[in-house]
Formats: structure tokens, C-alpha cells, sequence
């Protein structure tokens, strides 16, 4: 069990530090920890994601608030799902309203 | 996963302006399926500047501004977005000038030991030599994909994909290559001292180091595979950038047998080979006697410093940032960018250690000393106006008295 554990945290740290072209990692923007208490969807006006894929190692969705403030949200949450699906539709109804 | 490959971070922090509205595109609704990119497209807005969002609308509005406070909802903070810009500014300076100062130096040196070894035309005679030119050849390759890097920080990659995978599996095979060599030339070293030892082995077979080379090869472009199948050059932040990133589709059984052989074939057999053939050879040298020990003994102490001192700091910054990751530990944005930053200045120094390879290894040795100096005469010694009127050899040392000395002596001139 022990060597098991041992294995796999080298295994890992082969994995995550094979040699970066450049020597060195990229500093990217990314959540470092997403929020578990859901946010009320009326304070946030927009939203992005940032996955593994972007180079970010907890993957999230990042609210903008009306204040600016760029939340980390957990990706695969129902409250998050929520939120995005209300903003996808404002931005359609926003749409067909503007042409 | 940590990104590897060209991760180098983009010029520019994509800042959305207040007023800027763009449309979802159609792979919002499927966004962790479709490649959902951050830049451009990705910022769905949900309401103009002025309109607030539907629930929002019949709040009473008490307050002196709009009322949608979310300071007024949160006690406690909430996790934001960590903008790494101030370490993105200082990455994009050091990390193109040390690629650009290591490939300089690393195509100079290993060309020019390469250069040297050709001039010569001398059969491979021990195996250190042999695995030495390799290693040469592997650093030479290495420095050739930094100026890639190095532009790849620059101004982006806009050499494609198929060439990303290309310079990334190059880099990888030839870093992974690299190290196996010094664990080859240690693990020579050590043997030629013993075998000086009266009861030591008999010489090997000639062809073996050639053998063992071929070996070493093959096992780093098994260990560039990664590299060479998931590299991609993504979009991040308005800018390609060629790294990589391992598909999520990816079965948990792949990736857990290329990180162990990562961890057994790439890391841990070179260091272990190299740390316990320097122990027994500096062992042995400490019990030799005689005016060459010394020497012998200084480059022993030169390569160990070395690798102490440039190969260590980035070992121990990424040994820190893996057990952060393995614990789930959430750092504070200012620690997680002061991690960063170590982790690209050991970077560096690991990286010009790939630069300094032939300064430790060929040029402290007599013989590529003796060969420099004939190639600098233009490869002709008999007709040359030298009294001696042939090549300086080394002198044998027939001074020294025991064999020990003599041989292990021998083993340091490649």
C-alpha cells in the first residue's frame, strides 16, 4: 500500500515535471481554488471558462460581477449550470433586441 | 496536469472592456465538449451596461449605488481569479534570454566538441569518450530547439502544430537523452577506476559502449513520446503557444504507465546511477594517493557542485509544487505567484547546466585539451615546426609508482 503511494507520487511528479520547454513553467491566470457556496446569479454578468486545456489545473468557470470581481466557480455544479444557462439566454434576448 | 511544451505565458492579459458585447458562440452549450477558448469569443455577457439582470430588477434598490452587492452576500471572501501578470512581464524576459544565453553557449561548446572529435578522426577509444560525444550531440540538439522556445515566448507560435510536436519531442528525447548520458559517463568513470584496481574487471568489449548509446536513445525517444503525441499549439490569451497538455480522454492506464516509466527510466535510474558511482569514486579516490588524485578529485567536487547547485533548486521547487498539488493545498494568489517565479528561475539554472555540460565534462578533460590545440593547428602536427616534431601526448606517468594512479589518471584524459 505504501509503495503503492510512494509510486504514484512519483509517478505524478514525473508527470507534472517533465522538463517545460524554456525550463520553466508558464504563470497562467487561473482559479486556484473554485467556491462551494453557490453565488446568486443576480450579481454576475458574464462568464468564461479556464480547463486543464487552458494550462490551469483546477479547472473552473470564472464569473465577472457587476463589480468587476472574477469568481471561481466549480465547472460541473447545478447552480453553476443554472447561472450560465440564465446568461446565455439574457445574451440571445439581448441580441435579438439590439438588431 | 502541469503544461509542458513551449509554456510560455502569453504577452497580453485579455482584460474584457466593460463594454464590450460578444455573442456565445455555438459551443457554449456544450462548452467542456466543444474547445472552448478563452480569447475573443468566450465572454458571454448576459446584460447590457445598463440593464440589470431580470430577478434583479424588482429589488428595492436602498442602497446609494446599484444594490447588487456581492460584498453585502459574501462574509467571507470567495475564491478569485489569480492574474498572474507581474510574474507573465518578468517570464517574458528571463525566460528567452537564458533559452537564447544557453543555446549560444550550448551550440558553441558541444559544437565544438563535436568539431574537435571529428578533427581528430581518432577511434572511440573508451567508453566515456563515445558516451561523451553523445552527450554532446544530445545538448546540441537541445540548444538547437531554444531559439524555437525563445521565439515561441516571444511573439507566439506560428509554426504549427506538426512542428510543435517536432521541437517539443526533440527537446524532451534530447533533455531525457542528456541525463542518461551523465549517468552513462559515471557509471564509466567509476568502472575505469575499478578496473585499474589489481583485482578489478577485464576491459569490455569494444562495440558495448556503442551498444549502450544506441540504448540510451531509443529509451529517450520512448520517454519523448508524450511530448511528441500531445504537444499542441494552443490559444491562450490571444496568442499560440506550443505546450502540452494531455487529452482528457485519455485512459488513467496510459497515463499511469508513461509516469511510471517517466519516474523509473528518465529520472530516478540516472540520478541513482550517477549518485552512487560518484560516492564510490570519490571512495576510491579519497584512498588513492599521488600527485593526480588531486586533479581527478577537483572535477569530481566540479560536477557534483554543479549539479548541486544548478540541477537541485529546480528539483526541490518542483518537488514543493507537486506536494502542493498531490495535497490539494490551496495557496493565496501572492504564494502561488512567488512559486512561480522559483519554479522559472531554477528553471534556468537547470537549463544552463544543459549549457555548461561541455565546460564540466570535455573541457576539463586532458585529452580534448590536446585534440582542441592540434584542431587549432589545423589538424597537422608532424610538419609543424614543433621541436617535438609529433603530437603531445599525455605523458604516461611514469613517475608514479603504483598502477592505481597511473590507470585511474588515464581514465581522466578521454
Amino acid at each position: 500500500m505504501q509503495t503503492a503511494a510512494a509510486l504514484l507520487t512519483l509517478s505524478l511528479l514525473i508527470l507534472w515535471t517533465s522538463p517545460a520547454l524554456g525550463g520553466a513553467n508558464d504563470a497562467e491566470d487561473c482559479c486556484l481554488s473554485v467556491t462551494q457556496r453557490p453565488i446568486p446569479g443576480n450579481i454576475v454578468r458574464a462568464f468564461h471558462y479556464l480547463l486543464i486545456k487552458d494550462g490551469c489545473r483546477v479547472p473552473a468557470v470564472v464569473f465577472t460581477t457587476l463589480r468587476g470581481h472574477q469568481l471561481c466557480a466549480p465547472p460541473d455544479q447545478p447552480w453553476v449550470d443554472r447561472i450560465i444557462r440564465r446568461l446565455q439566454k439574457n445574451t440571445a434576448k439581448n441580441k435579438r433586441h439590439s438588431s | 496536469t502541469r503544461p509542458a511544451g513551449f509554456g510560455l505565458p502569453g504577452p497580453t492579459l485579455l482584460a474584457p472592456a466593460p463594454g464590450t458585447h460578444s455573442s456565445p458562440s455555438p459551443g457554449f452549450l456544450r462548452p467542456r465538449q466543444a474547445g472552448y477558448r478563452r480569447a475573443g469569443d468566450t465572454w458571454c455577457r448576459a446584460d447590457g451596461s445598463r440593464r440589470p439582470p431580470p430577478s434583479a430588477r424588482f429589488r428595492v434598490s436602498w442602497s446609494p449605488y446599484s444594490g447588487y452587492d456581492e460584498e453585502a452576500y459574501s462574509a467571507e471572501p470567495l475564491p478569485e481569479l489569480c492574474y498572474k501578470a507581474d510574474v507573465q512581464a518578468f517570464s517574458r524576459a528571463f525566460q528567452p534570454s537564458v533559452s537564447l544565453a544557453v543555446a549560444a553557449l550550448g551550440l558553441a561548446g558541444n559544437g565544438l566538441v563535436l568539431a574537435t572529435h571529428l578533427a581528430a578522426r581518432r577511434a572511440v577509444r573508451s567508453p566515456t569518450s563515445a558516451h561523451l560525444l553523445q552527450l554532446a550531440l544530445a545538448d546540441l540538439l537541445l540548444a538547437l530547439t531554444l531559439p524555437f522556445a525563445a521565439a515561441g515566448a516571444l511573439q507566439g507560435w506560428s509554426l504549427g502544430s506538426a512542428t510543435c510536436r517536432a521541437i517539443s519531442g526533440l527537446y524532451s528525447a534530447s533533455f531525457h537523452a542528456g541525463f542518461l548520458f551523465l549517468a552513462c559517463i559515471s557509471a564509466d568513470r567509476y568502472v575505469a577506476i575499478a578496473r585499474a584496481l589489481p583485482a578489478g574487471p577485464r576491459p569490455s568489449a569494444p562495440g558495448r559502449a556503442h551498444v549502450v548509446s544506441a540504448i540510451v536513445w531509443l529509451l529517450s525517444l520512448l520517454l519523448a513520446l508524450p511530448a511528441l503525441l500531445f504537444s499542441q499549439d494552443g490559444q491562450r490569451e490571444g496568442q499560440r503557444r506550443c505546450r502540452l497538455i494531455f487529452p482528457e480522454g485519455l485512459t488513467q492506464t496510459v497515463k499511469g504507465a508513461s509516469a511510471v516509466a517517466q519516474v523509473v527510466l528518465g529520472f530516478a535510474l540516472p540520478l541513482g546511477v550517477m549518485a552512487a558511482c560518484y560516492a564510490l569514486l570519490g571512495r576510491t579516490l579519497l584512498a588513492a594517493r599521488g600527485p593526480e588524485r588531486r586533479r581527478a578529485l577537483r572535477v569530481v567536487v566540479a560536477l557534483v557542485a554543479a549539479f548541486v547547485v544548478l540541477q537541485l533548486p529546480y528539483s526541490l521547487a518542483l518537488l514543493l509544487d507537486t506536494a502542493d498539488l498531490l495535497a490539494a493545498r490551496e495557496r493565496s494568489c501572492p504564494a502561488s505567484k512567488r512559486k512561480d517565479l522559483a519554479l522559472l528561475v531554477t528553471g534556468g539554472l537547470a537549463l544552463a547546466r544543459c549549457g555548461l555540460n561541455p565546460v564540466l565534462y570535455a573541457f576539463l578533460g586532458l585529452r580534448f585539451r590536446q585534440d582542441l590545440r592540434r584542431l587549432l593547428r589545423s589538424g597537422s602536427c608532424s610538419p609543424g615546426p614543433r621541436p617535438r616534431g609529433r603530437c603531445p601526448r599525455r605523458p604516461r606517468l611514469s613517475s608514479c609508482s603504483a598502477p592505481t594512479e597511473t590507470h585511474s589518471v588515464s581514465s581522466w584524459d578521454y
